[in-house]
This record gives C-alpha cells, sequence and structure tokens, in this order.
C-alpha cells in the first residue's frame, strides 16, 4: 500500500516547487531511448539505458534514441529537475509506436529498478479497446506508491485515451503558457493539468535542437515539477501527490486554453 | 420491438458492412464526400488556416496510404498518381502509432517524406495528421497542410499550426467519421444506394 503522509504546508511546498532540485528522485522515461551524447546532459549519466521487448530480456541501448522524442523529453525533465536520476527504457520504436505487451514489460522493469516517476508521453487510443491491459499495470504503480505521469492522447480532454485516462495518473494536457515552471490545473476532465507544450525548444538526438508541438513534450514539465516536490516530500502518495500539485497550479481557464 | 427479432437479419448485415468497409468501397465512398462532409471540412480549413486536407485510406495489404480525397487545386494530380509508404514519412507514422500529430516547419524533419512535394514542385511547412477512424478501426489519417512555394522567398509570411488547431482538426476528423458511418449503415440497412 502506498505510505501514509502528512499533508504538507502549501507555503513550504510552493518553495518545494520553485527551488528544489530533483534530488533523491528516480524518474524513468519510457520512450524512444535518450541520445546520452547531447550537450543538454553535459557530465549527467543515466541511471538505465534499456530497451525493452516484451519476448526477450532487456538490453542496453548503448545511449541511443531511434527517433529524438525520448531525448526530447529527458531533457525537459533535466532542466527542471537537474539532480533527479533518469533512467530511459526504450518501449517506443522508430515510428513512436509499441506494443501493449511491450509497454507493460517496460513498467514493470522500472518498477522493480525502483523507479519513483514513470514518464509515458504515449497514449493508446480507446478505439483499441485494450483498457485492462493499461489499467493491470497502472494499478499496481498506484499500489506500490509510484507516480505516473502521462501526456493527454486527444487535444479534446474529453476523449479518452490510455494511460492518461485512469484517475491515479497525473495527465498532462498542452496550455497556453511560454513559462516552463507554470503549472495549470482544472477539474472536468481526467486531463486535469496544463504545461507549456506548443514551440516548446527541445533537445533532439543527433545533437541538435528543435521546435516542436505536443501533448507529449508538456508533460515532462509537470514530471520535472513534480520530482522537484518528490524531493522535499519523497513519501507523498500518488494521490497526494496529485491533490498537492492541483492546490499549487494556477487555474487552467480560457485564456490559457487553445 | 424485441431484439430476437432482427437476429436473423444479422448474418447478412455484417456481410454488407464488410463489403461497404473494404478498401476500394471505402476509398469511392470518400471520393465524393456529402454537401454536408465538403461544409464541414471548408469550415475546418478556415478554422484552422491550412491550405489544403486530404483523406488517407490504408490499402488491404496495410502497406500504403492512398489519397482519396484532397481539397487543393492539385487534388486530381494527387489522387491519382500518389501513394504514401506507410513505411515512410510522418502520415505513415501517424496511421501506425494512432497519434495526432501538429509539425511546423516539417520540411525541416528528416522524417517527412518529400514525395509528394517533389511531385507537385511545393514545399509543406506545417502539418497536422489525425488518425481515422471508421466502427472502431483505423482505417486512414486526414492531413491538414500549409504550404509554399518549393523555394519560398523570404518575404512568405510564416503561418504555422497551434494546440487550437490540431484540436480543431481532431474534432473535424470525428465528425467526417461519424458522418461516413452513418452513411455506410444507411447502405448497409438498405436505406441508400451508396455507402
Amino acid at each position: 500500500m502506498p505510505s501514509q503522509t502528512t499533508w504538507p504546508d502549501l507555503a513550504d511546498a510552493a518553495i518545494a516547487l520553485r527551488e528544489a532540485d530533483g534530488h533523491g528522485v528516480r524518474v524513468a522515461v519510457l520512450d524512444t531511448g535518450v541520445d546520452r551524447n547531447h550537450e543538454v546532459f553535459d557530465g549527467f549519466e543515466l541511471s538505465d539505458d534499456l530497451a525493452v521487448s516484451s519476448t526477450d530480456s532487456p538490453v542496453e541501448s548503448g545511449g541511443d534514441d531511434v527517433y529524438g522524442h525520448g531525448t526530447a523529453i529527458a531533457g525537459v525533465v533535466h532542466q527542471l529537475a537537474p539532480k533527479a536520476e533518469i533512467g530511459s527504457i526504450r518501449v517506443l520504436n522508430h515510428r513512436l509506436s509499441s506494443q501493449i505487451p511491450t509497454i507493460a514489460a517496460g513498467v514493470g522493469i522500472a518498477l522493480e529498478r525502483g523507479y519513483h516517476i514513470l514518464h509515458c508521453s504515449f497514449s493508446c487510443g480507446e478505439e483499441q479497446g485494450r483498457v485492462m491491459e493499461f489499467k493491470n499495470w497502472v494499478d499496481r504503480a498506484y499500489i506500490e506508491g509510484r507516480h505516473i505521469v502521462a501526456a493527454s492522447h486527444h487535444q479534446n480532454r474529453h476523449r479518452r485515451g490510455w494511460p492518461g485516462h485512469f484517475p491515479s495518473v497525473i495527465t498532462v494536457g498542452i496550455a497556453n503558457t511560454d513559462e516552463k515552471e507554470t503549472l495549470f490545473h482544472r477539474s472536468g476532465s481526467l486531463v486535469e493539468f496544463g504545461a507549456r507544450g506548443h514551440n516548446v525548444f527541445l533537445a533532439w538526438k543527433g545533437g541538435v535542437y528543435r521546435r516542436l508541438t505536443a501533448s507529449s513534450y508538456a508533460a515532462p514539465h509537470v514530471t520535472g515539477l513534480l520530482a522537484r516536490l518528490l524531493s522535499a516530500y519523497p513519501n507523498l502518495t500518488p494521490l497526494t501527490a496529485k491533490s498537492l500539485l492541483a492546490q499549487l497550479a494556477q487555474p487552467w481557464e480560457e485564456n490559457n486554453s487553445w | 420491438m424485441n431484439p430476437s427479432s432482427l437476429s436473423s437479419l444479422t448474418p447478412a448485415a455484417q456481410k454488407r458492412l464488410t463489403e461497404s468497409l473494404a478498401p476500394p468501397a471505402l476509398a469511392e465512398c470518400h471520393r465524393t464526400p456529402s454537401d454536408l462532409a465538403r461544409h464541414f471540412i471548408n469550415m475546418s480549413l478556415r478554422e484552422t488556416q491550412a491550405d489544403e486536407a486530404t483523406i488517407w485510406l490504408v490499402n488491404e495489404e496495410e502497406s500504403h496510404l492512398h489519397p482519396v480525397f484532397n481539397t487543393g487545386p492539385n487534388a486530381a494530380e494527387i489522387l491519382s498518381r500518389h501513394k504514401q509508404p506507410l513505411e515512410e514519412g510522418l502520415i505513415g507514422m501517424v496511421f501506425v502509432n494512432g497519434q495526432s500529430l501538429v509539425e511546423n516547419d516539417v520540411h525541416l524533419n528528416e522524417n517527412q517524406s518529400k514525395r509528394l512535394d517533389r511531385m507537385l514542385g511545393l514545399q509543406t511547412r506545417s502539418l497536422i495528421a489525425v488518425p481515422y477512424h471508421l466502427f472502431d478501426r483505423r482505417q486512414g489519417v486526414v492531413s491538414f497542410v500549409q504550404l509554399s512555394s518549393s523555394e519560398p522567398r523570404e518575404a512568405e509570411p510564416q503561418r504555422g499550426f497551434n494546440p487550437g488547431h490540431l484540436e480543431e482538426a481532431e474534432n473535424l476528423v470525428a465528425l467526417i467519421a461519424q458522418l461516413t458511418e452513418c452513411s455506410v449503415m444507411r447502405h448497409t440497412l438498405g436505406c441508400s444506394d451508396r455507402p
């Protein structure tokens, strides 16, 4: 069961959100791999660098990103929480797609290796009817007290996708902001959190940078902020952390929506 | 009405539905969208500030996406001469991974296929691509593009899509899918001649 925790003082938590560095927090980036030679990671070592399949044991990925997406995600997390450990667990291929069992295998490895935050900048649409396969590992993470941050599947927040549309997941859409450390929250759908995701300046594989737009790139801003919070309050349960982030966020209203 | 009284019709309905959803029939259905569908497509072009929209359907072998409807001036050429390998380019990637994409300066992306641009002598500068589902099955992709000449002049205005445009496009694609499903069902039930 998730450990119990006392509710932090909101003013102190706000300071942690602004000033903590992610020390002691382990983030698993389940994505396309990370180009560890990119200058954005100068002097920083990945704690894991694995490529996963559903049938074989994980293998060393060799610091390779098969698309660029994972490098972008890890870069944002590292910039916001520079002392957080980051492990790259490659579950997506060069077409940004995967098999659901591969994702489940990657999540299993992340949980076994003690990662506190599972970052999922991917989503499966509800049309595929595979919800239970996601629920199995989302529930396991919740029971073990691990936090999942996911990108929304659609820009329309009411249309579902997995793993984002489970209540225990912190699901992120694109807010209309240029501020990388500003978090938004709204009720009314399971895509509760918003962060910068439009024209984001991102590290990319091959040592280059790109400006891109997607909820994929909004979500790691929230992961970075969550890592800051957890470094100050390591015993926060998933739902306590989610509630605390909601209280610390700005209202996500018309003027910061698209 | 007692549902069991309709059960004897189910096999025939399923057979007709399967026929209507076969790639050749589905392509034919999209080549001439209804006036209502055209109205919504044109409206979304205005809302997204896109130059063109294209409906792409996957072929039977699931190797290529075929354009079956295009709103631009080169529609006849695109529809008759082009097909996009699924293994190549961002539209194929969106079909494979099932997630929408919005990308500006897409001509700078090495993963973007240049085949169609080369054929038309144009440059796709910004792209929205949304997976297209019918009856809970992924059947293709709908793309929205902003174009420039193949060698844009400095003076050409920089435009680009934003997340609001993506939401508009996703909503339009959902609407087109519902209109198409309705049309296919009417045909399946014998209420119209064409799906």
